[in-house]
């Protein structure tokens, strides 16, 4: 059989000499040293920080959301639309993510292993845990939810300082990365239109009655849509592959305020329709800005 | 000991049929090496500077012997397809790189004094 599918394959070195060998190995030598010189440290490393930034500040929103006492005239319903406004952020979140990373032509592939994944599943046990605890009555210090928050995304920043380490230390003397062209008209209409999604998602969040809550149903079923459509042309993934910087810190502030607004809204007892339109504006206008400005660029 | 017992005892019997042939052995060692990396298909070529259809067919033969795993996704409406090596071929590279190196070796040895 070996010989048979050896005699087929004429490039086959099986009666191969010493020399042959020799230099078989030479090539897999200067192979390894172009993929070392093309690695690309800094992608990965921007990636996995402002993903670990992001993750510590949705469960830190999160647990504050279940642990802070609950405000007079505040629904349970609409208490509801806080934690699914937050659920949508950090889906929304995933998916960009998950295309950002397409970027990367050659990645590491290292998972977190050890005492980085242990600490991880102890967070996130402790993270389910204080939340269904929390729906029982069971009250928490606000200080637990950044223990628990510290515990499930410090491995991630750790990651991101190690391959930011690894950046300094091999910066990529091949240029592999082609200059970005520009984002496509797709991208920025999706870009705009994700600004306008958790700006209304923000001002849903102030508004407590029963159309807020319709709204946010309607918003969660367009999300699924999304999230279903995920290899589309106008699909999340796509749109994060896409993105350069100014639309990530865009994003950035975007996803920040939304989940400021969402916090506010549900400690305090600023639950008005200018308070939902105004935080709603002020949540959309980053990723607006971030097409325009990218626009005037061209 | 016989000639046959000699015949198998020779590295070249440890030599991995799926990595003979250059591009793959540079393909696996690109994808294999000190850390287990992903690299774009585009990149890949150009790193072991081969053509789209010889790294086709070498991806298609490792893909088969279950030595590397293939992902396809878009970068701004663009295919892309990103190739990763399975622990199998990074088991398999081991192998066949130490016979490689033993082939090498063993020539040293031969070699007369000076």
């Amino acid at each position: 059989m070996m010989d048979s599918e050896h005699a087929r394959d004429p490039e086959s070195t099986r009666d191969m000499d010493a020399a042959t060998a020799a230099q078989l190995l030479d090539a897999a030598d200067r192979v390894s040293v172009r993929v070392n010189d093309g690695t690309d440290f800094r992608t990965p490393a921007l990636i996995q920080g402002w993903g670990a930034a992001a993750l510590f500040i949705y469960v830190t929103a999160f647990l504050l959301l279940f642990t802070a006492p609950a405000l007079d005239g505040v629904e349970s319903a609409h208490g509801t639309t806080f934690v699914s406004t937050l659920v949508m952020a950090i889906l929304v979140q995933s998916q960009l993510v998950h295309g950002a990373r397409h970027q990367i032509l050659i990645s590491l592939a290292a998972p977190l292993r050890g005492w980085k994944l242990w600490l991880q599943l102890i967070g996130l046990a402790l993270f389910i845990a204080i939340a269904a605890a929390s729906v029982f009555g069971v009250k928490f210090g606000w200080w637990v939810s950044l223990v628990v928050a510290v515990c499930i995304t410090a491995p991630l920043g750790l990651a991101s300082l190690r391959s930011a380490q690894n950046a300094r230390g091999n910066p990529a003397r091949v240029p592999l990365v082609s200059p970005r062209p520009p984002l496509s008209r797709s991208a920025r209409v999706m870009t705009a239109g994700l600004g306008a999604f958790f700006g209304v998602a923000g001002a849903v969040t102030a508004m407590p009655n029963l159309w807020s809550s319709v709204a946010n149903l309607f918003l969660f079923l367009f999300l699924l849509l999304l999230m279903i459509g995920w290899n589309a042309r106008w699909g999340l993934p796509r749109l994060g592959s896409e993105w350069g910087q100014r639309q990530w810190v865009g994003y950035g502030v975007s996803f920040t305020l939304l989940v400021a607004l969402t916090l506010v809204v549900a400690t305090t007892s600023l639950t008005t329709p200018w308070v939902g339109v105004i935080g709603g504006i002020l949540v959309a206008l980053p990723l607006a800005l971030s097409t325009l400005r990218l626009r005037r660029q061209r | 000991m016989t000639d046959q017992e000699l015949n198998r005892t020779h590295p070249r019997h440890q030599l991995d049929d799926a990595l003979l042939t250059p591009v793959r052995f540079s393909m696996m060692a690109a994808l294999a090496g000190d850390v287990a990396i992903e690299i774009d298909f585009t990149t890949l070529r150009n790193i072991i500077e081969t053509d789209d259809s010889a790294l086709s067919k070498a991806v298609s033969r490792l893909h088969e012997a279950g030595y590397l795993t293939v992902r396809k996704g878009y970068v701004a409406n663009k295919p892309r397809t990103w190739l990763k090596a399975t622990p199998a071929g990074v088991a398999a590279l081991g192998i066949h790189s130490a016979a490689l190196q033993a082939i090498v070796g063993g020539a040293i040895s031969h070699q007369p004094q000076s």
